[in-house]
């Protein structure tokens, strides 16, 4: 993991005074090694907007769905240059982007996850911003690169994605291998369909899954991303419909949707903040962990992204010997770094500063995701008691799933309390 | 979360790294803590040793591990409430200890016991404590040692396979790690112990090393320098220069002839060089050395008296002298 540096989001990030107290020497050597990228993965997303805070959220062509409701509550014009954490840099960048952005929704792609289409007070704007230049064909070139399984969900999902949302802000920043929620779906509206996708949408049934390593550590990133993603999404579909409008506003929620899809979010998180595998799923169980102990706390639309930057930065820092520091996660995150620290306390009372997940449950957590996302399978294990884990993994996924639903029924998160999110007003 | 104002700061004990260690009396109970008080900055957050220690203290309950009882943040200022100790070994040594700081070999069988004890439960627990050292290890007035400080220690069961090859302070820090290993375990925390322990009977540091270099040269020097012969796979790690002088391994029981063949032939098993062949934490407690501490003698005893006790019963039993209502069994 040392050997790959991820991208240290600005120069900042490599001062010395960064954290590195204790293990000084995961985190320090990348920044120091890759400087040459520092630039490029600047330019990339600052160039739009030059808040450090912003993310530009790198948005896959796939973002069509991703129109993000915004709630009439809480709605303010999206073209204010907001920072509140994650979308504000969104935001800006849309409208910096503009020209990229802002074209029709170039392709009805359904994302994987629920996002934040489902949201009830959303109101019609103009699709999100795509990146310029391949706004359109963009999609159907990366779709082409998807795996099978992601057509999958996609086709299952994309009934989910109602069209009332809003896009808001999306970033335009293109993001190269974004492996993008499908765009099977032709159903969005106003989606260009790309003869690629097309072509493709036949296949999904057909290709095989793809097998995953038994060993999770073992497992490409970027599949266990597409992993929880899918999870996210639909625990967030639950959630929103339940919960949206009811309940307390914690320091987690946004006032508005964030425009970067949970997918892209977390390939992010994960390509940029160096997450690998056992960190990925210390996160899926953190969000067991946190909604056991603060029920007021829902994933859903508009808690999902800090949620996410938050316990990647925890798990990171709590578990692994190399770690960024803060800066560094907030840029990745789009959240500032004033609001992270906060949150990153938060998160830690809430769980009890338990962090450290159970070797076991990590194994099953797997298993389930694996189990649970369309066109994803285990490798033949050798002849072990298959069965055992696999119910254990059931069994597992069973009760995160009582336990959301059941954050979401007695739901307090809630749309229209969503007016004073902290966040916004930190910014 | 109780407020930091239940608890009244009293002198400050030490300065750390990242904190400043108060002695504290809880207001409503009158009992003395310890108030471990850590600076937050926006930048660094929350200090991932602070996470560390919180988080790994918590999943720890055991007599030979230090209890924290309460953490208690506010925006700026994290603070970690546990129980007051006396003071650390270190000083232990200097204020208790003879005339070089040695300690009387019936203590020091104590304190090994108890350190052995605390590590192995971290490490039946998955943990590495990774900062071994006089300073970090807490004894009470009642002569009860308690492990303290896991800022550097991590959970190793799940495969985060990131291991900082900057861990433990240089003195008690294994030659594996020296060597660079990013794949050492539980034995890095024995080989510290080992130290701790020759410390204690001489009132020295065993391997006082200024640097990397230093530091194993002069533990080649006192057990001998290896090579791929004795430690197969040696040249293969990150830091390893085939060194100029190669050092045959002196006797231990000529070098520290304070310490009695048992306790030898225990400290010669946590400095065994290649971490494969060094005694875990729980063959060590069961190491004949211990044999005659008063706890394992009477842990020895108990278990002794509880069979008798049960052949009684059996007697008994059989003896027919059943009460009525309990017949059925």
């Amino acid at each position: 993991m040392l050997t790959r540096s991820p991208v240290p989001a600005s120069p900042s990030n490599a001062s010395p005074r960064s954290g590195f107290h204790s293990f000084h020497y995961a985190p320090v050597p990348s920044p120091r090694n890759s400087p040459s990228r520092v630039p490029a993965a600047l330019s990339r997303r600052q160039s739009t907007s030059s808040l450090p805070g912003s993310i530009a959220s790198p948005s896959p062509f796939t973002r069509p769905k991703r129109y993000v409701g915004v709630d009439a509550a809480t709605q303010y014009s999206p073209m204010e240059p907001i920072n509140y954490a994650t979308g504000a840099p969104l935001r800006r960048v849309a409208s910096s982007g503009d020209a990229e952005g802002f074209a029709p929704p170039p392709t009805p792609g359904p994302k994987p996850m629920a996002l934040p289409e489902e949201r009830p007070a959303s109101t019609s704007q103009p699709p999100p911003p795509v990146k310029p230049t391949k706004s359109v064909p963009g999609p159907s070139k990366q779709h082409s690169r998807l795996q099978s399984q992601h057509q999958h969900q996609q086709t299952q999902t994309s009934d989910s994605q109602p069209e009332s949302a809003v896009a808001q802000a999306v970033s335009p920043t293109k993001r190269r291998n974004s492996q993008g929620p499908g765009n099977a779906s032709t159903a969005s509206p106003g989606a260009v369909q790309s003869p690629a996708t097309l072509a493709k949408r036949p296949k999904p049934e057909t290709a095989p899954p793809k097998a995953l390593p038994q060993r999770y550590e073992l497992c490409a990133v970027e599949d266990v991303v597409v992993l929880i993603a899918h999870m996210l999404g639909e625990l967030i579909e639950t959630n929103d419909a339940l919960a949206l409008k009811s309940g307390h506003l914690t320091r987690f929620h946004s006032r508005t949707a964030p425009g970067i899809s949970v997918l892209d979010y977390l390939h992010r998180l994960a390509k940029h903040a160096t997450l690998t595998p056992p960190l990925l799923l210390s996160m899926v169980y953190y969000i067991d962990r946190l909604c056991a102990l603060y029920p007021e706390f829902t994933i859903n639309t508009l808690t999902v992204h800090r949620f996410l930057i938050t316990a990647a930065t925890v798990a990171a820092k709590g578990l692994s010997d190399a770690f960024w520091n803060n800066s560094t996660y907030a840029r990745v995150g789009g959240v500032r770094v004033a609001e992270l620290k906060l949150l990153e306390l938060e998160f830690l009372y809430r769980v009890d500063w338990k962090i450290v997940p159970n070797p076991e449950v990590l194994v099953a957590y797997y298993r389930g995701l694996v189990e649970r996302c369309p066109g994803y399978t285990l490798e033949a294990e050798d002849e072990l008691g298959d069965e055992e884990v696999d119910e254990d993994s059931s069994a597992v996924d069973e009760t995160t799933d009582e336990d959301d639903s059941g954050t979401a029924e007695s739901s307090r998160v809630t749309g229209t309390t969503l007016l004073g999110g902290h966040e916004a007003s930190n910014g | 979360m109780a407020k930091p104002s239940a608890f009244q700061q009293l002198e400050k004990l030490g300065e750390g790294t990242y904190a400043t260690v108060y002695k504290g009396r809880n207001r409503q109970t009158g009992e003395l803590v310890a108030l471990k008080e850590i600076h937050l900055d926006s930048e660094e957050g929350t200090p991932s040793t602070a996470i560390r220690e919180i988080s790994l203290m918590k999943e720890l309950k055991h007599e030979n591990i230090l209890s924290l009882v309460d953490v208690i943040h506010t925006e700026n200022k994290l603070m970690l409430v546990s129980e007051f100790m006396d003071m650390d070994l270190k000083k232990y040594m200097d204020t208790r200890g003879g005339d070089r700081g040695q300690l009387d070999p019936a203590t020091i069988k104590s304190f090994v016991y108890q350190l052995l004890r605390g590590i192995a439960y971290c490490h039946e627990k998955r943990i590495l404590h990774r900062d071994l050292k006089p300073q970090n290890l807490l004894i009470s007035k009642h002569g009860v040692l308690k492990l303290a400080d896991f800022g550097l220690a991590r959970a190793f069961g799940i495969p985060v396979n990131t291991f900082s090859a900057e861990v433990v302070t240089l003195w008690y820090r294994a030659p594996d790690v020296l060597l660079g290993s990013r794949t050492y375990n539980t034995s890095i925390d024995i080989w510290s112990i080992g130290c701790i322990m020759a410390e204690m009977f001489t009132g020295r540091p065993l391997f006082p090393g200024t640097t990397n270099e230093d530091e194993l040269k002069r533990i080649f020097r006192l057990l001998g320098t290896p090579s791929e012969r004795t430690w197969p796979g040696i040249s293969h790690l990150p830091e390893y220069k085939p060194q100029t002088t190669v050092y045959p391994a002196q006797d231990l029981a000529q070098v520290l002839p304070q310490i009695d063949p048992l306790g030898i032939d225990l400290l010669k098993g946590m400095l065994q060089l290649r971490p494969e062949k060094r005694i875990s934490a729980a063959d060590a407690l069961r190491h004949a050395w211990f044999y005659d501490l008063p706890q394992v003698r009477a842990q020895a005893q108990l278990l002794q008296q509880q069979q008798l006790h049960q052949q009684a019963q059996m007697a008994r039993t059989y003896g027919g002298t059943v009460q009525g209502n309990q017949t059925g069994y």
